[in-house]
């Protein structure tokens, strides 16, 4: 009855309903941050392990100017984060659209901003 | 389009589960339940069960695989499908796992024509039982996703041994000597009883983690199918316990009403499946009630 156990123990940890599919849990540059100097990379980190070949990740300027300078590649070791190589030309907000693909097949997509300072 | 990619997408998976299951039962079934000797009219309509829940199987499964491709890929003709398909097959858990329990499913349909039927059961079993990591437990990290996947891999294995004997089951009831017959009943009966407590329990888990309140049972998609599997269990369980507690103890004694009433139980459990089944299917597809407010949403 070791399931049974483990039901109790998840009753009692207050486990909550979970995310079943791929949402993004945090980012680097963070969501909505203020960074000094322009990264050269973007990590997202998301709820489930991705199927990174069927992602993509938009990263613009306020101008519109494309800033990733090459597509979305997989992190060794983390098979839900996703990394972006950025070339940031100009200070301001930096926009980012995702489209993620999870390894259970589910789609999920969403944006969010930050701000590069000089 | 007829049907929407997604319901087409469903149907396959659904039918792919459903063959899987009978492939898997019906290897039970003949490694543990069947009492020697077997006649040549039971084991060619089992042969026949074999090979035909084999091609569903396989066909639906390779229906999925390229209607995925193009869902994943965003595929617009032909030339695009063709380029994706390697790189699914190739780099995606989905396409690698997808073919590997396809191969293990041959290897078991193999290991099952040249009598090897406790083997086969094995190689059925862990094909059937990987289907479980193309799940939400087997794409979630930490003890919940963990606990998801056991609970997935759990109710297939229960499922599979469950429903999936049924149509060998009906065979052997209808074919076999009475006194076999009656052997036969006996046997299934206790691993019928095992299976339904781990349908409960894995369903158990699946509503706490991934539906949470009976709120999201009642007012979402993905509830209402829920409750139509779980109504559908319901009656699953109803005509299982008729069949062991009322119609089974009596085919010992020669009744021939009991085994005639028995195979008409047995083939209502087997549509109830099938629609338990095809539902299971469309339920994988969707957002469980969790998680639907968030797709869409602006960043995390």
């Amino acid at each position: 009855m070791k399931l049974v156990n483990l039901i109790a123990l998840a009753l009692l940890l207050g486990i909550s309903p979970a995310f079943a599919h791929a949402f993004l849990a945090k980012s680097d540059p963070p969501v909505g941050s203020v960074v000094h100097g322009a990264p050269k990379m973007l990590v997202l980190s998301f709820t489930e392990d991705l199927e990174v070949p069927f992602c993509r990740v938009a990263v613009s300027d306020s101008m519109g100017m494309n800033d990733a300078a090459g597509k979305p590649q997989a992190v060794p070791g983390h098979p839900n984060e996703l990394m972006v190589p950025l070339n940031i030309q100009m200070p301001g907000k930096v926009s980012v659209i995702w489209h993620a693909l999870s390894v259970d097949t589910h789609k999920t997509q969403g944006n969010f901003s930050f701000t590069v300072t000089p | 389009m007829l049907l929407d990619d997604a319901v087409l997408r469903a149907i396959m998976r659904g039918l792919h589960i459903t063959g899987s299951f009978v492939l898997f039962g019906n290897c039970v079934l003949q490694g543990w339940l069947l009492p020697a000797p077997v006649k040549p009219w039971v084991q060619a309509r089992l042969r026949v069960i074999s090979q035909g829940s084999f091609a569903v199987l396989f066909i639906a499964g390779i229906c999925w695989f390229v209607l995925q491709t193009v869902d994943m890929s965003g595929a617009q003709d032909a030339g695009d499908i063709w380029q994706a398909l390697p790189v699914v097959a190739g780099s995606t858990r989905f396409g690698g796992l997808l073919i590997g329990r396809l191969v293990g499913f041959t290897l078991a349909a193999l290991a099952l024509w040249l009598g090897w039927r406790r083997g086969a059961a094995v190689l059925a079993g862990a094909a059937l039982a990987a289907e479980g990591w193309l799940g939400h437990g087997g794409a979630m990290p930490g003890p919940v996703g963990t606990l998801l996947l056991g609970s997935a891999v759990l109710h297939l294995l229960s499922g599979g041994v469950w429903l999936g004997s049924l149509p060998g089951l009906w065979v052997g009831l209808r074919g076999l000597d009475m006194a076999q017959a009656a052997v036969l009943a006996r046997r299934f009966s206790p691993l019928g009883v095992v299976c339904v407590i781990g349908l409960l329990l894995s369903a158990s888990v699946q509503y706490l983690i991934l539906i949470g309140s009976p709120a999201a049972l009642l007012n979402s998609g993905y509830g209402q199918l829920a409750l139509l599997k779980m109504s559908l269990l319901l009656g699953l369980l109803a005509l299982a316990a008729v069949n062991r507690y009322h119609l089974a103890p009596r085919l010992p004694m020669g009744d021939e009403l009991a085994r005639r009433l028995l195979l008409r139980s047995v083939v209502a459990e087997m549509a109830l499946g099938l629609l338990a089944v095809l539902a299971a299917g469309q339920l994988l597809q969707l957002a469980p009630p969790a998680m639907a407010a968030m797709l869409g949403q602006s960043g995390g």
